[in-house]
């Protein structure tokens, strides 16, 4: 089975919110769930972990985020 | 095909169901709007876990569940099954809650009948039995799911008012063996440690389990710890099953089934030849041969002369693991200056050496001292929420009486009549036998009447079938919730409470109690089991001329429960009502201070000056209150030592104060393949489903995306036999037929499958093995291995 899909909370630095929403929506395999007070809810899909990984990594690189957790991660296609 | 995307939308259920609690919002699937719900907190109700929760009620319903994030135990998060809790308590999958007492009548219907009719006519037989042919004609068979209430009013009337030793349940065939590990081990049952271990650990070696799918908050830490640390945190998984959990691992041994014992005692081997042993910790242990009190002493050396035919290297052949992945292992789980914490379940304990295996795992902790330090601990894994606190802890099997006593020791009868008010000659002197020895009485006719509560062991017993007919021709009332198979056999049917709609104290893995409180009423006129079993004693002690349970409330049961623990190593003294329901995460025990701000001990088998030492403090701070770090009985009993194993039960015996390492010789399994059934059969959970399915198959969501039973084939089998998957295959063992869908994934091993066990329509335990010959030291039957043929249909 190939199920690369994780769940994560992305934690925008101060009064980026607006800008790390807008960058996240234009993300292949990411879906916004909700903002919370601690952070913004996402789930993200790809075809293997590793483009999972990818594309976590990329996140958590901008400079508009202070904060990147997975909190989520199903790891059925890892050999 | 549609299973995958089923699995999948699942997956994602629960990946967004955590994200969104992280990220501090309500769930929406299961939320109405929050200002309009009342929240009471309890704890899950299913695995032994014991995620904290809190629980959403409008009008009467339970609306809405979210994890408590005030909870040491899950921090808030919850699993899938966990989120989808309001669902098992309103019927679905075509099946309603039991809302009346039944009776059945002789065309074989059941007609209903009131609470009254339906208590005298249980205690006018039980009482009538007992007269005709002694105590020893009735029976309880309970569960690791009964409150700890319940449990100790059961306890209480069966040895206590009848005088029999026929109390057994369910946690018999699932946790026995981590009992006789601790036991012959370390002279006293349940862990050292506790879950905080998981956030500081190093190393973990899981075996016998999949976390992942069966403890997965656990499983969670597991991976926050390693996602922290990516390279220092090892992730060792021995298993025969290729499952998510070992797909997480840095290092799988997957081991071919029943050769674990050989797998143990390498990496113990490896550990002493290379000498990565902690010789400081070695003072507070010694060894012995085999299990049991009368074995040998033993010194290291000549514990290391006993190893040496355990070589990784003549291993391989058996075990079919590479020599290089054993020493790899090993010196993982050994590296000095790191911390490690093992974790098991029903992959070590259901097994023909199921104790010894136990034993070996604490073997690898004591030698390598990776126990009683922060991030160390050799830590079984529950598969109810009860099963520590209502069987374990309370003495809910037919060996054991309250407290962590033991029935055929007087000053323990003694002690336990006293509390109770009973003359101590009116309390049996021996166990009768264990879970499946009753059912085989029962089986006999020489227990006439047994009460089966809160569990289903017409799906769950070994070689089932045999004793749905035992219990068919019996007099048998069943507790519980909703119709199963168990109820089908009944000659009376009592419809219980469950869960929130009454309260009770649970007890988990790590020494750990909560409270669960009433929060809403049960269905029709469905009621408590406490209540059942106290109406049922008031009316069997009446007429036996003796005094009843003395007690009318939960809460009083749990106050003289409380006098029980007082002073023993399993004290609950401290755990009073009011402590228990304002702390998130409850207390755990040896908790003997009434303090309220303190609950429990975080290690045991450490004292303060010790725990100063390796922690640097003495106490930690939850938000509600402080546990202290090391073990408040070691100090109220001062016992010498900074480490002090101090077991006092017989199958410990001397020298007291150490552990003791066990020599223990590799052995297989009772029933392994052969040129007739040339197959392992191993069964087991899955992530959609609890135990028997009686409650997670009445929610949507879980029954829709794993609907039934399924057999596991590895692709070289199915190559090999011409099976493609989806297509029909029939199983057979030597006691039984089965014909399941074959999933053909590499989550089995050549020469093994898998069958989950959650589905009434298709009952795997029909042909798993219920020969003595095949249970563990402890009673507990083989679920993982016995031998069988597989065919297409």
């Amino acid at each position: 089975m190939n199920l690369p899909i994780a769940g994560a909370v992305v934690v925008p630095m101060p009064r980026e919110e607006k800008k790390v929403k807008s960058l996240l929506k234009k993300l292949k395999g990411v879906e916004i769930k909700g903002v919370g007070s601690k952070g913004i809810a996402i789930v993200l899909e790809a075809k293997t972990t590793e483009d999972l990984e990818s594309i976590s990594k990329k996140i958590e690189k901008w400079n508009c985020v202070i904060d990147f957790q997975l909190v989520y991660f199903n790891v059925e296609d890892i050999k | 095909m549609s299973m995958k995307l089923s699995r999948r939308e699942f997956i994602k259920a629960s990946a967004t169901a955590i994200a969104m609690t992280y990220a501090g919002l309500a769930v929406k699937p299961v939320f109405a709007k929050e200002s309009e719900l009342k929240f009471g907190r309890s704890q899950c109700r299913f695995c032994g876990t014991g995620c904290t929760v809190l629980v959403g009620i409008k009008d009467g319903k339970v609306v809405a569940v979210k994890g408590d994030a005030d909870s040491p135990v899950n921090f808030g998060r919850l699993c899938m099954k966990g989120y989808k809790l309001p669902e098992i308590l309103y019927g679905g999958g075509g099946k309603k809650r039991l809302t009346k007492p039944l009776i059945r009548q002789e065309d074989g219907s059941f007609k209903e009948v009131s609470w009254e009719e339906a208590l005298d006519l249980i205690a006018d037989t039980f009482v009538d039995n007992i007269k005709k042919f002694g105590p020893d004609s009735v029976a309880w068979y309970g569960s690791g799911q009964n409150t700890t209430e319940e449990a100790y009013a059961a306890n209480k009337l069966f040895k206590g008012i009848i005088g029999t030793a026929n109390v057994e349940g369910n946690p018999r065939l699932c946790m026995a063996s981590a009992v006789g590990g601790y036991l012959n081990t370390f002279g006293t049952d349940e862990p050292a440690g506790s879950y905080d271990d998981l956030d500081l650990a190093d190393c973990f070696f899981i075996i016998g389990a999949n976390m992942a799918e069966q403890h997965p908050m656990l499983f969670r830490r597991v991976i926050d710890r390693k996602s922290a640390y990516p390279d220092r945190v090892k992730v060792i998984v021995a298993d025969p099953r290729y499952t998510p959990t070992a797909r997480y691992a840095d290092l799988h041994l997957q081991f071919k089934s029943g050769t674990d014992m050989y797998l143990l005692n390498a990496m113990a081997q490896v550990i002493i030849d290379e000498d990565l042993v902690d010789h400081e910790h070695l003072k507070y242990c010694t060894f012995k041969k085999e299990l049991g009190s009368s074995g040998e002493l033993m010194n290291l050396e000549e514990f290391k002369e006993f190893l040496k035919d355990y070589t990784p290297e003549k291993v391989e052949s058996i075990t079919g693991v590479k020599a290089e992945d054993i020493r790899l292992a090993a010196s993982w789980f050994a590296r000095k200056g790191y911390s490690t914490v093992s974790l098991w379940t029903m992959g070590l304990n259901q097994r023909t050496k199921g104790v010894q295996l136990n034993c070996q795992v604490h073997n690898l902790h004591l030698i390598t001292g990776k126990i009683g330090k922060p991030g160390c601990d050799s830590l079984s894994l529950t598969g109810q929420p009860n099963a520590c606190g209502g069987t374990r802890e309370q003495g809910g099997l037919t060996h054991l009486l309250p407290g962590h006593r033991l029935l055929a020791n007087e000053e323990h009868r003694r002690q336990i009549a006293e509390i109770w008010g009973y003359p101590v000659e009116q309390l049996p002197t021996k166990p009768t036998g264990p879970a499946v020895n009753m059912f085989m009485r029962l089986e006999k006719g020489d227990i006439k009447a047994i009460w089966i509560n809160t569990t289903n062991p017409a799906q769950s017993l070994p070689n089932a079938d045999r004793y749905r007919e035992a219990m068919r021709k019996a007099f048998t009332v069943v507790s519980d919730i909703y119709p199963d198979r168990t109820t089908e056999v009944a000659t009376a049917i009592l419809p219980s409470a469950m869960w929130v709609e009454k309260e009770g104290v649970m007890g988990q893995t790590d020494r750990r109690s909560q409270f669960i409180p009433k929060l809403i009423d049960p269905p029709g006129e469905a009621k408590p089991d406490f209540w059942q079993i106290k109406e049922v004693a008031k009316r069997i002690a009446k007429k036996l001329g003796r005094k009843d349970l003395g007690f009318e409330t939960e809460e009083e049961a749990w106050n003289e429960y409380r006098r029980c623990t007082k002073g023993t190593d399993v004290d609950l003294w401290g755990a009073t009502r009011e402590k228990l329901k304002a702390h998130a995460g409850g207390v755990q025990w040896p908790c003997p201070s009434t303090d309220f701000d303190n609950r429990g001990s975080n290690k045991r088998f450490i004292s303060k000056e010790y725990a100063k030492k390796v922690f640097g403090k003495t106490t930690k701070k939850y938000s509600t209150g402080y546990v202290t770090l090391y073990d408040q009985h070691l100090e109220d009993k001062k016992l010498e030592g900074p480490v002090n194993y101090y077991g006092t039960n017989p199958l410990h015996g001397e020298p007291k104060g150490k552990a003791l390492i066990r020599a223990v010789n590799a052995e297989v399994d009772f029933e392994m393949p052969d040129k007739e059934y040339p197959y392992v059969l191993n069964t087991g959970r899955v992530i959609e489903h609890w135990h028997t399915g009686t409650m997670t198959m009445r929610v949507r969501l879980l029954r829709e995306l794993n609907p039934e039973a399924y057999v596991e084939i590895s692709p070289q089998d199915a190559d090999r036999l011409g099976i493609k998957n989806g297509q029909n295959v029939r199983i057979t063992s030597p006691r039984g037929s089965i014909v399941l869908s074959a999933w053909i994934t590499d989550r089995a091993q050549p020469g093994m499958v898998f069958v989950p066990w959650f589905d009434e329509n298709k009952l795997i335990n029909d042909l798993t093995v219920d020969d003595p010959k095949s249970w563990s030291k402890a009673g507990e039957p083989n679920y993982k291995v016995c031998k069988c043929k597989v065919e297409r249909a």
